[in-house]
């Protein structure tokens, strides 16, 4: 048996507003591409937060190939590639320089890989612009070049959609569909429902803190004729009016 | 160790690239040119000599350990902990393969490399205007306390600057910080004054202690003393900012 992608066990976090993540376990196997939805303020950002170590859950595990995020945390993150909550840069640095700064941390990345990244998402040719004034669609790119510049085994991305155009769209689904044909495993939350259903090969529900259900798109789709049946279905069903 | 080499560069790299670093050399040349202004004018309109050309070097450390360097050591330390949070950025270094210790150490390091970076600029500027200016008074153990002075003048502007990267731990707002480490500065110095047998404790008296070293009698005792306090010191305040550091959710 293969070691999981992700394996979580009972991850609690609370905040003081009541809100939060209440005993999620869940595994993502390697090659998965995994859609993590849920309705807003269920909770997704602070297990993705738990996930990639930003934030201390209150009790429980994340394993990522069988390294302990708590534990272990620098040979877990070795081969995870993140983008969580908003695409961030350094707004006084360059396309070019933030990724040189991103590339420090992996020995195999060259200037030839970071023009790549910057070629892949669209933004070699503002290479040499500083970050500042760049659009949200913009931002976002240079987030995924950033998330995918060590050629990871695992892709952890937080509404990775955000701002993007339609074309921006269109090429993101390409390249999860190749980088995941490639082996890659994705992690993946979005509110783009239709954009889920179509890159996504296993959804998981999170509601109220909680994980409601798991389950392979190909299933869903011979029982609800869109993933977005199957969503409201399951939100309803766990209480929501 | 990848991690914290690269953590470590990316910081420096991030410190030279932003103005602070410009705008505190610029301050810190006016700073010793003001002051050779002042003494040369002094000299000849009074015929009074003032300083010795290295003397020069130690008036201007007295006035700028007091002043322009606390600050930006201040700014520096807000920039990296509280602006770092307040852009959103402080997570692209955590999401890399490096322990929070390392990143923690990095931010620390590039701040003492700040501090000694400004402390050997001013030195050399201040030193090469009391030699230009009062060629005559130079002399080789006297370059050799300038020296001495200004090295020792950096750990107790160090222990200064680890006070700021707890608080910039312990509170979210860098405006707050930077409020909280000007009274903070001005109550040690405050209370240094009124409680003198403990103003060891207060770290920025202690910003002239290269006075202890350079005399002509030297107290070992009160120096061994001293030495232990900034050491103990250094040590608690950057395993607290360690601790808060590890424990922050972003």
């Amino acid at each position: 048996m293969s070691v999981k992608a992700i394996e979580i066990s009972g991850l609690t976090k609370s905040f003081k507003n009541g809100r939060g993540i209440s005993e999620l376990n869940l595994s993502v196997d390697q090659g998965d591409v995994f859609g993590f939805l849920g309705p807003n303020g269920a909770g997704k950002t602070t297990a993705m937060k738990m996930i990639t170590g930003l934030m201390k859950p209150d009790r429980g595990d994340v394993k990522i190939f069988g390294v302990s995020v708590i534990e272990d945390y620098v040979n877990a993150m070795k081969h995870v590639g993140c983008l969580i909550e908003t695409a961030e840069s350094y707004p006084y640095l360059t396309a070019n320089e933030n990724l040189k700064l991103f590339a420090r941390f992996y020995p195999e990345v060259d200037q030839r890989r970071i023009d790549e990244c910057l070629e892949i998402t669209g933004m070699l040719k503002y290479k040499n612009e500083k970050t500042q004034k760049f659009s949200l669609g913009m931002k976002q790119r240079m987030g995924i070049a950033a998330a995918i510049l060590s050629r990871p085994k695992l892709l952890i991305l937080d509404e990775p959609l955000n701002g993007l155009d339609v074309e921006g769209m269109l090429e993101m689904r390409k390249l999860i569909k190749r980088l995941s044909q490639e082996g890659t495993t994705f992690f993946i939350s979005s509110h783009l429902i239709h954009d889920v259903e179509l890159t996504c090969t296993r959804i998981g529900i999170v509601y109220g803190g909680r994980l409601v259900n798991v389950e392979y798109t190909d299933n869903i789709l011979s029982y609800y004729s869109s993933l977005e049946n199957y969503f409201v279905s399951e939100v309803d069903r766990n209480g929501r009016v | 160790m990848v991690g914290f080499k690269a953590a470590f560069l990316n910081e420096a790299v991030k410190l030279t690239k932003k103005k602070k670093l410009l705008v505190a050399a610029i301050l810190s040349t006016l700073a010793v040119m003001i002051g050779q202004l002042a003494v040369t004018t002094i000299k000849h309109g009074l015929g009074l000599r003032v300083v010795g050309s290295v003397e020069f070097p130690i008036v201007v450390l007295q006035f700028f350990s007091y002043t322009i360097l606390p600050l930006f050591a201040t700014f520096v330390a807000i920039d990296m902990f509280n602006g770092e949070s307040a852009m959103n950025t402080m997570k692209l270094t955590l999401l890399r393969p490096v322990s929070r210790f390392g990143v923690f150490s990095a931010k620390v390091l590039n701040l003492a490399l700040f501090i000694a970076g400004i402390l050997l600029f001013v030195m050399i500027i201040s030193m090469l205007a009391g030699f230009i200016f009062n060629p005559s008074t130079a002399s080789l153990s006297g370059v050799f306390k300038v020296f001495a002075s200004y090295v020792l003048t950096f750990f107790p502007v160090f222990v200064f600057a680890l006070i700021v990267v707890v608080l910039a731990n312990v509170i979210q707002g860098g405006l707050a910080v930077f409020f909280l480490s000007i009274l903070v500065f001005i109550a040690f110095n405050f209370l240094g004054i009124v409680f003198s047998a403990y103003s060891s404790f207060f770290v920025t008296s202690m910003f002239d202690w290269y006075f202890l070293w350079t005399s002509e009698s030297i107290n070992l005792f009160k120096i061994m003393r001293q030495v232990l306090i900034l050491a103990s010191c250094g040590m608690m305040l950057f395993t607290t900012g360690f601790y808060l550091f590890d424990r922050k959710d972003i």
